[in-house]
């Protein structure tokens, strides 16, 4: 399972319950990652796609168990623990907002950034996109 | 009936049937107009009862929630137009609320101009080098941001705002609403009000209330006081005066621990508050470069000219990633 995050500058993930932002590019960007398969999500997350986008989502409360090998899990409200991560995607947004829920940093630890990439987002003048993987498997 | 009476009668009868239609067009109107400002200033009072006494005292984090993060609107505030109004000063020159309902329509499209020439009610040039990265104690800070409404050098949306309130406390809530309009094209309704005590000619803080209108709240909901602090200075409010010295914590408490080891991961942190509504970082991500000695962001661009056997990925605070013998890259400046 490849675990999807959008983080701001200091790993902030939600504040109040509610996402710190989100950007229609990014959402186009992941469906492309996805490569065909489903991007698993809950239904918080779902909020965010369009019809036309739904077609490339499966909506489930417990996404994280139900993901297959190398499926694009993608998560905004986390909780509970998280098994089987093969691999780690940060979009890091280009601010810093409030933030009252945080990103596990410790979840990168014993990995390794792999890739950068930086895009254009609707909203947002830059979007990072940082993959980490696990040290055994490079 | 005479013609010249029958004349009268209809004259009379169109009169009348004018003024009972224009009664009927313009009382709802009156009534919708008085609503809106008796909603509006009957959540203003409720947000002008918000002072530093019945507030924690600053403790290391730059805001802390209001009212379990409930914005004072009344539900006629809620509207689908955009507007912006500010505050006339008071006698003693300080600022009071600015009200805006936020829509893509206000927001800037040209580079902010100077605003240099206001001088806000406590203004003071001071530098404190050695304490501040950005040197200047204080700025001219805006009520409601600019990338929100575009407003300039209007004196009646600028306080004296330390560096800390403006860029730590403010800046990050003024994204988040400005990235929210900008994606969606909805509304936001949005309201800063400068807190002082008696007569100061200095802020306490500011409180900022923000809902997104067209998604009820769903996007944005926040109702949060900003300190007007900076670690390592004291202020006198009354004056602006400032001296170095000794402040409430600045340094956010540690981070939990959080890692385990093999694919088992532990959760993704959940450290909000329940009641104190504080905020609590858990650390930043950094890499470290082993050969060098320098920390970086990630997104730093000497990151991707780092040879793989030298990174490190490294998660803590700033003053951990210093401890542990490295320097903070003079690029990203992490």
């Amino acid at each position: 399972m490849i675990l999807f995050a959008a983080v701001d500058q200091k790993m902030g993930m939600l504040f109040n319950g509610r996402r710190q932002s989100q950007d229609r590019i990014l959402r186009e960007k992941l469906i492309r990652m996805a490569d065909g398969h489903p991007v698993w999500m809950d239904g918080y997350t779902a909020g965010q796609f369009s019809e036309a986008e739904r077609e490339y989502i499966r909506v489930d409360e417990t996404f994280l168990s139900k993901a297959g090998k190398g499926e694009i899990c993608f998560l905004e409200r986390p909780s509970g623990e998280i098994f089987g991560i093969e691999k780690i995607v940060l979009a890091r947004w280009d601010k810093t907002y409030p933030a009252d829920v945080w990103f596990d940093a410790g979840l990168l630890n014993g990995m390794r950034l792999t890739k950068t990439e930086e895009i254009a987002g609707y909203s947002h003048d830059k979007i990072i996109l940082e993959t980490y993987e696990e040290v055994r498997r490079l | 009936m005479s013609k010249k009476r029958k004349f009268h009668y209809n004259r009379l009868r169109r009169i009348l049937i004018s003024l009972m239609m224009l009664l009927l067009i313009a009382v709802p109107i009156a009534a919708n107009a008085a609503g809106t400002k008796t909603g509006n200033a009957a959540a203003q009072e409720q947000s002008d009862t918000v002072t530093l006494a019945n507030l924690p005292a600053y403790a290391g984090v730059p805001f802390v929630a209001v009212n379990d993060n409930v914005p004072y609107f009344t539900a006629d505030e809620l509207v689908t137009t955009s507007f912006e109004t500010y505050s006339e000063l008071d006698k003693l020159g300080r600022c009071g609320a600015a009200y805006a309902n936020v829509g893509k329509d206000l927001m800037p499209t040209e580079e902010r101009g100077s605003i240099g020439q206001v001088k806000p009610s406590g203004w003071h040039t001071v530098k404190y080098p050695d304490i501040i990265p950005d040197r200047y104690l204080y700025n001219r800070c805006h009520l409601i941001g600019y990338q929100l409404t575009g407003e300039n050098a209007n004196e009646k949306n600028l306080i004296t705002g330390t560096r800390y309130m403006n860029v730590d406390g403010m800046l990050p809530f003024e994204d988040l609403v400005a990235d929210y309009v900008k994606e969606t094209g909805n509304h936001v309704l949005y309201r800063v009000t400068p807190v002082f005590t008696g007569k100061n000619l200095v802020a306490d803080g500011v409180l900022m209330e923000a809902e997104s209108v067209e998604d009820a709240g769903e996007g944005v909901l926040f109702n949060v006081f900003v300190y007007n602090v900076q670690p390592g200075i004291v202020i006198d409010y009354a004056t602006g005066e400032s001296v170095v010295g000794q402040t409430p914590a600045a340094v956010p408490a540690a981070a939990p621990a959080s890692a385990k080891s093999g694919t088992e991961k532990a959760a993704v942190t959940n450290t909000a508050p329940a009641k104190a509504d504080t905020a609590v970082p858990v650390g930043t991500t950094y890499i470290l470069n082993t050969n060098t000695h320098k920390f970086h962001l990630p997104s730093c661009a000497s990151v991707k000219q780092m040879k793989e056997k030298n990174k490190e990925v490294f998660t803590g605070s700033r003053d951990e990633a210093i401890a542990k013998g490295y320097q903070a890259c003079k690029n990203c400046n992490p």
